[in-house]
């Protein structure tokens, strides 16, 4: 940070492009190279912390609360999906079991006519 | 739609844990309001781009909610929360295909030890007293000095760039640095004292 001749001014260029995401292949790997020395290491890791504070953009709030509302949306969709869900699948074995009642129903009495035929 | 507080005091309690696990609104809505801002930046930061970021965020608190009743928590909800933004970070990257450039030098693990800041480094960094020193040294900046120092070292432009961006000479550029380094060694010598040894 505190560098002033143009090969210093090259390595801020380096390491600023590596966390931008801006770096070409080769650029990430003169800077994988150059960090491995000790005082390059600590100079880059104070570089990265300065780097976070000044990329250190908040949300303000009018994107909180826009976000806010579009995420409650997903939220009572799924829930009213869910519900629709349960109700079908409730909806669904109550005729279910109607039907088997009535299977039932209409088999027992089946047997009855022909035990009363068999008997006679 | 009423953002209710009833949770503040409670951030790791049973209490909240369970009004997620039940669904209910107004534990979303608190921990949306309390970490969105800081979850945004954090996911900008990994993937440098805004539009990108909010989809990240938002895609978090929707998965959030879709698991909440099987949801296990060891260590907290903000931890959580953070870990979850840095993995749909890094899986929106490789869906860009954004690793590529790593992977075919075999430098993915430089990326993931030395370049990508990880939830953990992420959560000390946010309320740190080095965070709060190095901002309030960018701020003291004089506007066109700080402009300067933006474009060259955190944007990653060349002096030359600058100064045609700018309508201003590269010797110009050059001088609003050193007026710069000088402020900020000033200020962080204390904090960062290793700067001063370049």
């Amino acid at each position: 940070m505190l560098r002033k001749t143009t090969e210093d001014e090259e390595i801020d260029l380096l390491i600023s492009k590596n966390l931008n995401g801006s770096a070409s292949p080769d650029e990430i790997e003169k800077l994988s190279v150059w960090v491995r020395n000790f005082d390059n290491e600590t100079y880059f890791e104070q570089y990265k912390k300065i780097w976070h504070v000044a990329q250190d953009i908040p949300a303000d709030d009018s994107q909180i609360k826009e976000s806010l509302l579009s995420f409650l949306k997903y939220t009572r969709a799924r829930e009213r999906r869910q519900n629709f869900r349960t109700r079908f699948v409730y909806a669904v074995s109550s005729a279910a079991a109607i039907l088997l009642l009535f299977g039932v129903y209409l088999f027992l009495s089946q047997m009855k006519i022909q035990m009363s035929l068999f008997l006679n | 739609m009423q953002i209710n507080k009833p949770f503040d005091d409670c951030l790791n309690s049973e209490e909240l844990l369970n009004a997620i696990k039940a669904g209910r609104e107004d534990a979303f809505s608190f921990l949306f309001v309390k970490y969105y801002s800081n979850l945004f930046s954090y996911a900008y930061r990994i993937l440098n781009d805004t539009e990108d970021a909010k989809e990240c965020v938002q895609l978090t608190f929707c998965h959030f909610w879709d698991v909440r009743k099987g949801l296990e928590i060891n260590d907290s909800l903000k931890s959580y929360l953070y870990r979850a933004v840095y993995n749909n970070c890094v899986s929106i990257l490789r869906h860009k295909k954004f690793l590529a450039k790593y992977e075919v030098k075999g430098l993915l693990d430089f990326y993931f030890t030395s370049i990508v800041q990880d939830p953990q480094a992420e959560m000390r960094f946010i309320d740190s007293e080095t965070k709060q020193i190095i901002l309030n040294s960018i701020e003291s900046l004089p506007k066109k000095c700080r402009e300067i120092f933006i474009k060259c070292k955190i944007k990653g432009q060349s002096y030359a760039d600058v100064a045609c961006d700018l309508d201003i000479s590269v010797k110009t550029v050059e001088s609003q640095m050193t007026i710069a380094f000088k402020k900020l060694r000033e200020k962080l010598k204390f904090s960062l004292y290793l700067f001063i040894c370049f």
